[in-house]
């Protein structure tokens, strides 16, 4: 075991991070700053210098985020097993915080109007990221809870931030009472896993690899181990609002300030993945067959309701509420088939959804921000009021109806080839008729924005902080489409990482 | 240099769109000449690849290739052989008309070029390909715009009796469109995932041997999937109402090349799916038979002018999957030449409905009278396109027809015969509508009309000059397609010689 200060060094991001969050809400608690720019500009500051660090960060002169060498990702384990410091957790903690800079970006003009308390605002923003951050590098269950609570309380005053009494409260309070209560249940299965592996002797029996140490031992698996990981997958399936534990979703959306809910969306679902990959890749290992059958069927139920609900919507927030459930399915697909190709694919269409989702919620801000309105049909000859925003979404829009030249295509592709290659044609062909249902309620967004006449001419202005956003992000969603092998060297090493044992 | 010459094909309407998208909004004549300047370009380089190609026949000298994704070792791999080289040559002519019809549009007219360029890029693309995935990435990629162009700038149908919206046409052809690719895309993935070559390319999954058992289980999944965008009976409804509902360059891009990115599918995937093709192309000759029938009466029951040309399309395709089913060279052949002729003429038939849309604001033959005395030209290029699509010999439309029919009459007589008669009612109702909106008594209303303009004559003419030529000079063509065409059959054919 290594001592403690030299392990130290590899925690620095994570440091930073949770440093970053308490300055920003002293400076909001304790100070009267009445400038909009200060406090997120100073997060940002905080945000890129780590991710810069995340970037070049090697340990023995190996690049973590970029080797695929199988021997060099063993030793990876910091703190006696409890994090592990692989290309898989470097890579979701980078992601993560470019999320975060995107959806603080997002937020300036959202929060001068609509909240007020900013410091807590970009303050819990930093502390949640440090939560996601420790979910990705979790080796181990409790550890993976601990970066899950600070992750979910984050999100529960976020949540509540709003300053639409009538909206806000109601969906706080559901979400404290369903995300507490499925604290509760993941406990409670932990509780249960731990019951079993203590049981059956085996060493460390929070870690994920004695998971699938114990998981290997069994043909069929005991009742009380498989009611632990119910309960396991229920909290997990409820963090990325997987079906039949998604029904929070829309209506937390709906009553969250916008860019709160786009960071619902994208970063708290990214985090809940990478957890589940981490997890599943260790429980996969044993039986099989038995699991990837309710995966599947978890898929199919996500998808279908996703897409199927998703159609009768009138508010914008609650289609791209059940837009994000239906996706949530593709990637379940993806875990149904566990393989090194479908982690792969599972991590770029991740990528390409947060981006996509990044593009669609930072239109929608700015559409809300001048407008108020939150119907599908008050978009309505947005292409005339301002071409700019109703273009971007388009292209979000298409990009997640996996359409070509965006990354939404690809990462399909990728995942459903996947998904082929291990006999799960017919699971392919239900994620296929989907992804049909999709595009119709998407191309209904979009004729609503070209074809018809605007309710009323006042034009909507885009600022340049939202143009950046939108355009930086836009590049990601066409440039992955067009060429996406330039960061296939980072998610290949990670998703071999997942499964280095 | 040559190895170039095809990325350079797509980049050129890249950079023609990149300018476009940076030059601002209300510079029309700026954007209207870039664009016309970059689809003359497109035309000379379409021209020049299929005039080397005519030259040599050699199918490896534009050979292009560079890894794409390495995880998945997708290629972008270009090539042309006699087949595709025609294609990108129909491809060249109907962009560079397309675009010179299109400057009289004037509402979003950025926008507009935008997304044609896109579809042409789209098109294209799936020429060239030599990967089934970029195949099927630019045949998903010219789908992708046709709603707008539908949607925005496209025209409603509004009759006493019938009325379709064009947002009814946009989306009944989007989701149809993508609902049969869904077909494509289970075909693209188990046939790589059977084949286990670890490449998309063609020419490894023609060496890949596939098992027979699965080629005839997946060859209907490529049959239908891309028949629909061939408008194969029963699902070509789409065609139609998306026809009428578009606006006239992007119909003369959707009838005369997107159709025949179907034919072109079922083509290819005939190389790599010899034993299933064998087995199932009695449907598609069936079928094939009853689109040009169906398709025929279907076009004499229309009232108005751009539904007629429509179902001619639906028709016309038939004898292009006609000939395809024949597995024979001589079919094949002529199905190849018919896509060709059957492009350019039906970009005739649309251009020139749009000058006479533009001009009398109507469509419904019942009301559309002797046409000729105020419009001369346009009358006399319409009688030209006319007379191709009931295949008078000394126009492209005979020569094809005429090998398509010689060759179903050597596997199925019965159904040439069926075709000859879709030959004869197409006689009926061309001529009937040439006769009623043309030839008639002059109507008052009609009678002051101008004539074609230089912008719409141009394209108009071009079109005719080829269909002229080629009814001419067909050998031209048919040595450029022959040499390719027996490749195919004779690697066809080995799969059973050698068991």
């Amino acid at each position: 075991m290594e001592n403690i200060t030299n392990n130290l060094t590899y925690l620095i991001p994570e440091i930073i991070i949770i440093a970053l969050g308490f300055i920003i809400i002293g400076i909001g608690i304790f100070t009267r700053i009445r400038n909009k720019f200060i406090l997120p500009f100073a997060s940002i500051t905080g945000l890129i210098f780590t991710a810069i660090y995340i970037t070049f960060l090697d340990i023995g002169n190996i690049h973590i985020l970029s080797t695929t060498d199988h021997n060099q990702m063993k030793d990876l384990l910091i703190y006696g097993g409890l994090l592990k410091l692989d290309s898989f957790s470097l890579l979701f903690k980078f992601i993560f915080i470019i999320l975060g800079i995107f959806v603080i970006l997002m937020s300036i003009d959202y929060v001068d109007k609509h909240v007020n308390h900013e410091g807590e605002f970009y303050g819990l923003i930093i502390l949640s990221i440090a939560g996601m951050m420790i979910m990705s590098a979790a080796n181990e269950l409790l550890t993976a809870y601990i970066g899950l609570e600070l992750l979910s309380f984050s999100l529960y005053i976020l949540v509540s931030l709003g300053n639409d009494p009538e909206k806000t409260n109601e969906s706080s309070i559901k979400y404290i009472l369903l995300g507490g209560f499925t604290s509760a249940l993941v406990l409670y299965g932990i509780s249960q896993i731990y019951t079993e592996l203590v049981k059956n002797d085996i060493v460390n029996p929070t870690f994920f690899s004695s998971i699938g140490i114990y998981a290997t031992q069994y043909e069929a698996f005991p009742p009380l181990f498989v009611f632990g990981l119910f309960l396991l997958i229920t909290g997990l399936g409820f963090k990325i609002a997987a079906a039949p534990f998604h029904t929070w979703a829309p209506d937390i959306y709906e009553g969250a300030p916008l860019p709160i809910a786009g960071y619902l969306a994208t970063a708290s679902k990214l985090a809940g993945i990478a957890l589940i990959l981490r997890i599943f890749s260790e429980i996969f290992e044993g039986s099989h067959s038995s699991l990837v059958i309710i995966v599947a069927i978890l898929a199919i139920l996500t998808m279908s309701i996703g897409n199927i609900t998703a159609i009768a919507q009138t508010k914008y927030r609650r289609l791209i509420a059940y837009s994000g459930i239906s996706h949530m399915g593709y990637i379940l697909v993806g875990l149904a088939t566990n393989t090194v190709d479908s982690y792969t694919a599972i991590i770029l269409h991740s990528i390409g959804y947060a981006f996509s989702g990044l593009v669609i919620f930072g239109v929608l801000i700015c559409f809300y921000n001048q407008t108020n309105k939150e119907n599908i049909n008050d978009l309505s000859g947005l292409y005339k009021t301002n071409s700019f925003l109703a273009v971007s979404i388009t292209i979000a829009l298409l990009s997640t109806a996996g359409l070509p030249f965006f990354v939404g295509f690809i990462s399909k592709f990728y995942l459903f080839l996947a998904a082929v290659e291990q006999d799960l044609l017919w699971l392919v062909i239900i994620a296929l008729i989907n992804s049909l249902i999709s595009l119709y309620y998407y191309l209904m967004v979009i004729k609503e924005m070209y074809v018809n006449e605007p309710d009323d001419v006042l034009a909507i202005s885009t600022n340049n902080i939202e143009k950046l956003v939108l355009i930086t992000s836009l590049i990601g969603v066409i440039g992955l489409g067009i060429y996406p092998d330039i960061i296939m060297d980072a998610i290949n090493s990670a998703s071999i990482s997942v499964f280095i044992r | 240099m040559d190895s170039w010459i095809l990325p350079l094909i797509l980049i050129v309407p890249v950079i023609t769109l990149l300018a476009i998208l940076f030059i601002p909004k209300n510079n029309d004549e700026t954007i209207k000449n870039i664009t016309i300047f970059g689809s003359a370009i497109s035309g000379i380089l379409s021209l020049y690849v299929f005039m080397a190609f005519a030259q040599t026949r050699d199918p490896n000298q534009f050979d292009f290739s560079m890894v794409w994704l390495r995880n998945l070792s997708i290629r972008l791999d270009f090539g042309v052989d006699g087949i595709s080289a025609l294609m990108v040559l129909l491809v060249g002519i109907v962009y560079l008309t397309g675009t010179l019809i299109s400057c009289k549009i004037t509402e979003r007219i950025k926008e507009f070029f935008i997304l044609y360029i896109l579809l042409i890029i789209g098109v294209y693309g799936v020429f060239i390909s030599q990967d089934l995935f970029f195949f099927f990435f630019f045949y998903e990629l010219a789908v992708v715009p046709m709603y707008l162009l539908i949607a925005v700038w496209g025209h409603s149908s509004e009759f006493e009796t019938f009325n379709r919206t064009k947002e009814y046409g946009a989306l009944k052809l989007m989701l149809v469109l993508v609902a049969s690719s869904v077909l494509i895309w289970i075909g693209i993935l188990s046939t790589f995932v059977v084949a286990n070559q670890n490449s998309f390319l063609f020419k490894d999954l023609i060496d890949a041997n596939i098992g027979n058992d699965f080629q005839i289980f997946i060859f209907p999944f490529f049959l239908i999937g891309f028949g629909v965008l061939a408008g194969l009976w029963p699902f070509h409804t789409w065609s139609p109402d998306g026809h009428v509902a578009a606006p006239t360059s992007v119909s003369m891009v959707h009838a005369g090349i997107l159709m025949k990115l179907g034919a072109y599918g079922i083509l290819r995937s005939i190389e790599f799916l010899p034993a299933g093709a064998q087995e199932w192309m009695w449907l598609l000759l069936i079928l094939g038979t009853i689109n040009v029938v169906y398709g025929a009466l279907s076009a004499m029951a229309q009232k108005d002018l751009k539904y007629v040309i429509g179902y001619s399309s639906v028709s016309h395709m038939g004898y292009v999957l006609m000939g395809l089913a024949t597995l024979n060279v001589i079919g094949v052949a002529g199905s190849v030449l018919q896509m060709f002729s059957h492009g350019i003429m039906t970009a005739l038939f649309f251009a020139l409905v749009g000058v006479i849309y533009e001009r009398t604001h109507s469509r419904d033959i019942e009301t559309l009278d002797g046409l000729i005395k105020p419009m001369g030209i346009a009358g006399t290029l319409f009688v030209i396109a006319g007379l191709t699509s009931l295949g008078l010999p000394g126009l492209s439309g005979f020569v094809a027809e005429l090998f398509i029919f010689i060759g179903v009459f050597q596997t199925n007589p019965l159904m040439a015969i069926l075709g000859v008669i879709g030959a004869a009612i197409t006689a009926v109702y061309i001529l009937r509508l040439i006769a009623r909106i043309f030839f008639g008594t002059v109507s008052e209303k009609w009678a002051n009309l101008p004539d074609i303009s230089k912008f719409e004559l141009i394209p108009s003419v071009i079109l005719a000059f080829f269909i002229v030529f080629m009814g001419v000079l067909p050998i031209y063509f048919i040595d450029a397609v022959n040499e390719s065409v027996k490749e195919l059959i004779n690697a066809y054919l080995s799969n059973f010689v050698a068991g």
